[in-house]
């Protein structure tokens, strides 16, 4: 009888990877957003109303630069505690050696890897077209 | 208080009163069904309780078949509180109805329910199309009883994420307690479900859900299967001394078949190592002439023998210990049978 089924094992992990994002999963990104100086430029929910993931775009100005790391320690341990499927944050740095933009795009649960979901892409066509350059 | 056995639970014995089953499920492991015939009388199983009760074992577990259609279920759990034993009794649920509930409502400790995953999974199981919504709908009756009740989930190697659903449900329905049995190739479940006994992965997972699961919802969540941790730090529960001198020592499950054979530990323990039948010889003669015999001391070799193997290198990540000695006991792991190791370890 359906020997040749998945293990359980592997359909329990592949739920964990695309579960729902919880209620107060989201409010620990708001708490922890809050605090931050980044500027949200952008919030996209992936999944419906079955949200399965979350692309956050940020901006951090001259000195706030540096407080990305902090966020970026956040989205670790967030995902550490609700799972998920990370992919690595996108970051455009503008101005060397002292930036003075900082944009980064983080995803939070799971987001599908071939899913177009704007922000950061699309903000760095546009700057390339502006002639934006780092 | 009940004498505490290795599991940690009061020893129990496990009667099989009848094969009669409205349902014949894949993983079945006595072979019950419908058409299914064979039935154990009052008088014998009466007797066995007693001696049963002198032997140490404190508590009664009634299944099957169907343990509902068994007509003298009252008087025999009536036997078990007379001689001091709790009782539970393990049914599919389908028959539960107020009718057949009432003579043994004042009689049963704890009524264990099986529910083995989503209804298409439960269904497909149990080989019968609305098994599920049938059992689930019952489940009011158990509930108006106000006693406890639990469900039991059998685990394969493909349905751990189902585990969840069912632990689910148990917190809905009033449930309180899932005993998650990992699957026994013993029985029909030999020729329907091979292949489907899970691994040291899927008991590591069903522990990980479990725990979780029991964190989260506040269920008891039970899985018969240890960690390596366990099995390293425990040598002395999981293994008996030797000589053996008392049954329960080494059998802290002892299992009455349908045939009235007397099994220690589990049902596919060796034959060569059941105590006998229950036709021929009371309970407390078949267990004087089998420890008598050095059986006893068999058995706790081979619990030596699966404990050696298992730890000789790396442990697996988790175990169904029973499981682990009765394939001892047949088949002496990968190269010579254990009973022939006997000799040398006595």
């Amino acid at each position: 009888m359906a020997t040749k089924e998945k293990r359980g094992s592997e359909k329990v992990m592949a739920a964990w990877k695309a579960r729902m994002l919880t209620e107060a999963s989201i409010k620990e990104i708001a708490a922890s957003f809050e605090k931050s100086p980044a500027t949200i430029e952008g919030a996209t929910f992936v999944g419906g109303e079955r949200s399965t993931g979350l692309s956050l775009s940020l901006s951090y100005e001259g000195d706030d630069g540096p407080w990305c790391g902090n966020d970026i320690l956040f989205w670790l341990k967030w995902h550490l505690s609700h799972g998920g499927n990370p992919r690595p944050p996108r970051i455009i740095i503008n101005g060397t050696p002292f930036p003075d933009l900082v944009r980064m795009e983080l995803d939070f649960g799971h987001v599908h890897a071939g899913e177009q979901i704007g922000g950061i892409q699309e903000l760095a066509s546009e700057i390339g077209t502006a002639g934006f350059h780092g | 208080m009940a004498e505490s056995s290795p599991t940690g639970v009061a020893p129990v014995l496990q009667v099989h009163p009848t094969r009669l089953c409205n349902i014949a499920c894949a993983h079945c492991y006595s072979g019950s069904g419908p058409t299914v015939r064979g039935e154990l009388p009052l008088e014998l199983l009466s007797d066995c309780l007693e001696a049963a009760a002198g032997l140490g074992y404190r508590q009664l577990a009634v299944s099957g078949g169907e343990p509902l259609l068994y007509g003298p279920l009252p008087e025999l759990l009536a036997r078990a509180r007379e001689v001091g034993m709790l009782t539970t009794v393990t049914s599919n649920g389908m028959l539960l109805t107020p009718r057949r509930w009432e003579p043994l409502a004042d009689l049963v400790d704890v009524l264990a329910i099986s529910i083995d995953g989503t209804p298409e999974e439960h269904d497909l199981i149990r080989r019968r199309e609305g098994a599920f919504a049938r059992t689930v709908a019952n489940l009011e009756f158990a509930r108006a009883w106000g006693g406890p009740f639990g469900f039991i989930f059998t685990l394969t190697q493909h349905n751990v994420d189902s585990l969840e659903f069912v632990v689910r449900l148990a917190a809905a329905e009033g449930a309180r307690s899932v005993q998650v049995h990992p699957l026994t190739l013993y029985g029909r479940a030999e020729a329907t479900m091979s292949g489907a006994r899970p691994d040291e992965i899927e008991l590591a997972a069903a522990l990980c859900e479990a725990a979780m699961l029991a964190h989260e919802l506040g269920i008891v969540v039970h899985l018969d299967a240890v960690t390596a941790d366990q099995l390293l730090a425990h040598r002395d529960l999981l293994v008996p001394r030797r000589p053996v001198r008392r049954l329960i020592d080494v059998a802290p499950v002892l299992v009455v078949d349908a045939d009235g054979i007397v099994i220690p530990m589990t049902h596919d323990v060796s034959n060569s190592l059941r105590l006998g039948s229950l036709h021929e010889e009371r309970l407390d003669t078949l267990a004087a002439n089998w420890l008598e015999a050095g059986d006893g001391d068999r058995l706790a070799v081979a619990c030596e023998q699966a404990w050696v193997e298992l730890t000789r290198t790396t442990p697996p990540l988790a175990v169904y210990w029973y499981d682990a000695v009765a394939a001892w006991t047949r088949a002496g792991g990968p190269s010579r049978p254990a009973l022939e190791l006997v000799p040398a370890l006595r």
